[in-house]
């Protein structure tokens, strides 16, 4: 066997490589039968007994879901969309705002990070809130193209004697908003 | 011409392979039944599908009951998702019920597939994807479109909800419900 | 006498394919090791989600179209001018190549376009993000459709030149049987010029006007089984020419000689016959196509199997007469006689091992219930990985190294990074592979940019999803490596000055069983043509004729760009 080559080092490196080579598939199906069989024999046949293909993790907010935990607002997703283009994906996000506190209020859009961590930064904020009022804010972000939105960052102001002003910021997690090309 | 006594033997065991995989696929159709895609769905207008005005239920597409335990999806796979079946608007059936696909697209050439089961087409423009099926245990079923269908293709997923038939029958009555409360609404404000 | 001192002007040329399809190869490598990379989440930062489909793009159309097309086209030449003992004819051979050139210029560019923002050329997006299979209404520039065309035009082109030299041979040796290697070459290109007419109509007739807007729609089920009439006798033209190398070289490399020429006839012959009536196998999933005639598809199919299973037959038994001559003896143990260290050998041998297993899981996909549990999935990568992308690849890589000297006068370089090579392809694609197909039966999908989705997960079904994904990113890495280590061997040879003498030789050794053994019936390529023709139409004539029954552009869909 390889009396075709220079030097021991070269011959022990390619019997290695056959080795390594035959061997390792032949392992690795090895285990992928025995486990297969483990599953059978234990009475678990895959398919029937497994029912369905396990949840992905709990998403964040979709349509229709409320995303603040505020004493002073309620708010809650209106509309949501992604669209591709090919300079970038445009995400559209509408927010349903009601003033369910005790002072005026206003709710600001600010920012979108993407599942890959960029930020792109575009404001729209509703007006001043008068209590008991609501209002819509919509706001899109053009992302670069092959992103997904993954969360927004809101503000949410209140002006309890119409001069200052408190603000808190919060990091919303946006749920599974599908993509589509119009 | 002359052929070594080795090579008939392997000639011979090479036929009867060949034709033990025709008999097996065989029996698989005609025996135990395993349907095929076929052209059994018919033709539609993917224009008509994308502009809603096709005059079938993929104008509307959902969960139709067509009978006792028989269940008709229509679905319209569309750049980049499922109607019904993406996003937070997964496909509803229940479990042991005799369900229906009826897929068709809207634009380009996608696939529909339910992962882990034999649910597995091809959705192509012009042309209805029929394939039958029952899920025996209830669970959420992963679906995909497999066939690369533009720049956010990898994003087409959705998802199959096979419930227990009582509790089936419940949401749907919560649904006609809600459905006749929100009508009743409509008419009172008028 | 060195094959490039015998004939100067066809070594040229086959210099000037095989450079074309060396590039190609390492552009499709790089292609290849950013996919394996970016959809198994190891590193996503080359090119973005969106540009994903660029890549495949050029990655098959590179590898799978250019590559191969080019390689063959190399092979060929100096097949049927060694075995006919003649230049080529210079002209037809030249304008092949620079049709082919022209194509492959036009497509690749208009796909590289895609990643450089998709300037308006000619009043079109130049890009073409539609994949290897460019499936209607996904709309590419026109030059990708153009230039596609050009390939197989001058595919086309080429083998009239081979044709040219038999009837040239002919009317000097009338009563002489064709060479082995010719026949086997003109065996395969009757088979493409046979099976390339499906994808001529669609993008000639079809896809180039609608894609100018001369024509509104067109019906994506008549085109796409247009491409799968072609689709899948395209594999056997990639794979008849690794056949040559392993049933004329492979012997020689081993020590010995092929076992007989009649088998190796009958087997490109049944190549020629079976190979087109079979395209509905890769469209068992389709609406519109009553299930009759995807079974007739499906038992032509495993009649394919036949010639294929001869082949291992006659190839195993050749290599082991080489290793006896070599002093060889026992049962298995004349396996350790073969000059596993010289890279052409181990090359092929690999090469053929490994196309055993995707033969294996072929059957599976063939298998018209059973495909419907891998349709679609990664499962199918997997095993066209280990038929294209070894068999013919690898097969291609190795002889490369037995050929290359002898078409240059050169000696081979790199002599240690070439023996090493084919077993780092190996490996690395016995782990990519294997993991490929275990990820496809746990149902993730091929041809996506992030396998992951928001309404679920995937599950393994032995092993876990994480493991796999490391699988793939390690195999394809190695891959690449693998396809780097070639190129450095081949870069160094080709610019490395002429002197010493070669090892090699173009003398093939006269079969055990010889051509005298086998039927004259065996070279009439008429009657075998024209019962090809007649299976053709049986399988595809009812479905095709139904399919435009309701108009050639019904059901229709207007161009939608992606």
């Amino acid at each position: 066997m390889f009396d075709d080559v220079d030097g021991p080092e070269q011959k022990t490196l390619l019997r290695l490589l056959i080795i390594v080579g035959i061997g390792l598939p032949i392992l690795i199906e090895v285990v992928t039968f025995g486990s297969m069989m483990g599953h059978h024999l234990t009475g678990d046949t895959g398919g029937e007994a497994v029912p369905g293909t396990p949840t992905a993790e709990p998403a964040g907010a979709d349509v229709g879901d409320p995303i603040l935990k505020s004493a002073n607002v309620s708010a809650r997703i209106d509309a949501a969309s992604v669209v591709t283009a090919d300079d970038g994906w445009r995400f559209t996000l509408t927010v349903n705002v009601t003033n369910t506190g005790s002072d005026p209020t206003a709710v600001r859009l600010d920012s979108v990070t993407t599942r890959s961590g960029e930020t792109v930064a575009d404001t729209a904020s509703t007006g001043q809130l008068p209590v008991g009022d609501t209002d819509d804010v919509t706001q899109s972000w053009l992302l670069p193209p092959g992103e997904r939105p993954d969360t927004v960052a809101v503000t949410v102001f209140v002006y309890p004697d119409g001069e200052s002003v408190q603000s808190t910021q919060y990091t919303v997690a946006l749920g599974d908003i599908p993509v589509s090309n119009r | 011409m002359q052929v070594h006594r080795f090579e008939k033997v392997w000639l011979g065991a090479a036929i009867l392979l060949i034709v033990g995989f025709i008999a097996t696929i065989a029996y698989g159709s005609v025996g135990v039944g395993v349907g095929m895609v076929d052209d059994s769905g018919g033709q539609i207008s993917a224009e008509e599908v994308q502009n809603g005005n096709t005059d079938t239920p993929f104008d509307d597409p959902g969960v139709v009951k067509t009978g006792d335990d028989k269940y008709t999806v229509y679905v319209v796979a569309r750049q980049f998702q499922f109607v019904p079946g993406s996003g937070d608007n997964p496909i509803q059936v229940p479990a042991g019920a005799n369900v229906t696909f009826r897929v068709t697209s809207a634009d380009v050439v996608h696939g529909f597939s339910v992962v882990e089961t034999n649910i597995n087409t091809m959705v192509i423009p012009g042309q209805v994807s029929e394939v039958s099926a029952r899920f025996n245990e209830p669970g959420t079923y992963g679906l995909i479109c497999h066939e690369y269908c533009g720049a956010a293709h990898h994003t087409m997923g959705g998802s199959v909800e096979v419930v227990p038939p009582e509790e089936y029958d419940m949401q749907q009555e919560n649904i006609d419900q809600s459905a006749d409360d929100a009508q009743a609404q409509e008419e009172a404000d008028q | 006498m060195v094959f490039v001192d015998s004939y100067p002007k066809t070594s040229k040329l086959v210099r000037s394919e095989f450079l074309v399809a060396f590039v190609a190869l390492g552009i499709g490598a790089l292609f290849g090791v950013v996919q394996a990379l970016h959809r198994t989440g190891v590193f996503r930062g080359f090119v973005s989600s969106a540009d994903y489909y660029t890549i495949l793009t050029g990655h098959g159309v590179l590898l799978a179209l250019v590559f191969t097309t080019f390689f063959i086209a190399g092979l060929f030449t100096w097949a049927v001018a060694n075995s006919l003992e003649r230049e080529l004819p210079q002209r037809i051979a030249w304008s092949a190549f620079w049709i082919m050139l022209t194509g492959t210029v036009l497509a690749a560019v208009s796909i590289i376009g895609g990643l450089v923002g998709a300037p308006s050329i000619l009043g079109h997006d130049l890009k073409a993000d539609v994949l290897f299979t460019f499936y209607a209404p996904m709309k590419a520039h026109p030059a990708f459709y153009i230039g596609a065309a050009l390939i197989i035009v001058g595919s086309w082109v080429a083998g009239l030149a081979y044709f040219k030299s038999l009837w040239e041979w002919r009317s000097e040796n009338p009563d002489e049987r064709i060479p082995l290697q010719t026949f086997m070459v003109l065996t395969t290109m009757l088979m493409w010029y046979v099976s390339t007419i499906g994808v001529a109509v669609e993008v000639v007739a079809f896809l180039i006007p609608w894609s100018l807007g001369l024509i509104q729609n067109v019906d994506p089920l008549l085109t796409r089984t247009l491409f799968w009439y072609f689709g899948h006798p395209v594999v056997y033209f990639w794979l008849m020419p690794a056949y040559l190398v392993w049933y004329t070289i492979l012997p020689k490399l081993a020590g010995g000689r092929l076992f007989s020429d009649p088998l190796a006839r009958v087997v490109f012959v049944a190549f020629l016959l079976l190979s087109t009536p079979v395209g509905f196998h890769h469209q068992y999933t389709d609406p519109g196509i009553p299930s009759g005639y995807k079974f007739i598809a499906m038992t032509n199919t495993m009649f394919l199997l036949l010639p294929s299973l001869l082949t291992a037959f006659t190839v195993v038994a050749s290599v082991e007469h080489g290793a006896r001559q070599r002093g060889a003896k026992g049962y298995l143990s004349w396996l350790r006689n073969l000059p596993w260290g010289k890279p052409a050998f181990a090359g092929c041998m690999l090469a053929g091992l490994m196309f055993a297993a995707g033969g294996f899981s072929g059957m599976i996909n063939a298998g018209m219930n059973i495909n419907y549990l891998i349709h679609n999935t990664i499962w199918v990568p997997g095993h066209f990985h280990l038929t294209v992308g070894t068999a013919f690849a690898l097969t291609a890589m190795a002889i490369s190294y037995w050929l290359v000297p002898q078409i240059t006068g050169k000696k081979l370089r790199q002599r240690s990074i070439a023996t090493l090579q084919p077993y780092v392809w190996f490996v690395g694609m016995a782990v990519m592979s294997n993991a490929m197909h275990r990820a496809g039966l746990a149902g993730i999908p091929r041809r996506t940019a992030e396998p992951t989705y928001d309404e679920f997960a995937f599950e393994g079904v032995a092993g876990t999803v994480g493991e796999m994904r490391i699988q793939i990113a390690i195999g394809g890495f190695l891959l690449f490596v693998g396809a780097a280590m070639f190129l450095i061997v081949m870069a160094d040879t080709l610019l490395a000055r002429r002197g010493g003498t070669l090892s090699v030789n173009s003398n093939i050794p006269e079969p055990l069983s010889g051509a005298d053994h086998s039927p004259r019936i065996l070279d009439n390529y008429k009657l075998w043509t024209a019962i090809a023709l007649l299976l053709i139409v049986i399988a595809y004539g009812p479905p095709l004729a139904s399919m435009v029954a309701d108009g050639l552009f019904a059901p229709g869909s207007p161009p939608i760009p992606v």
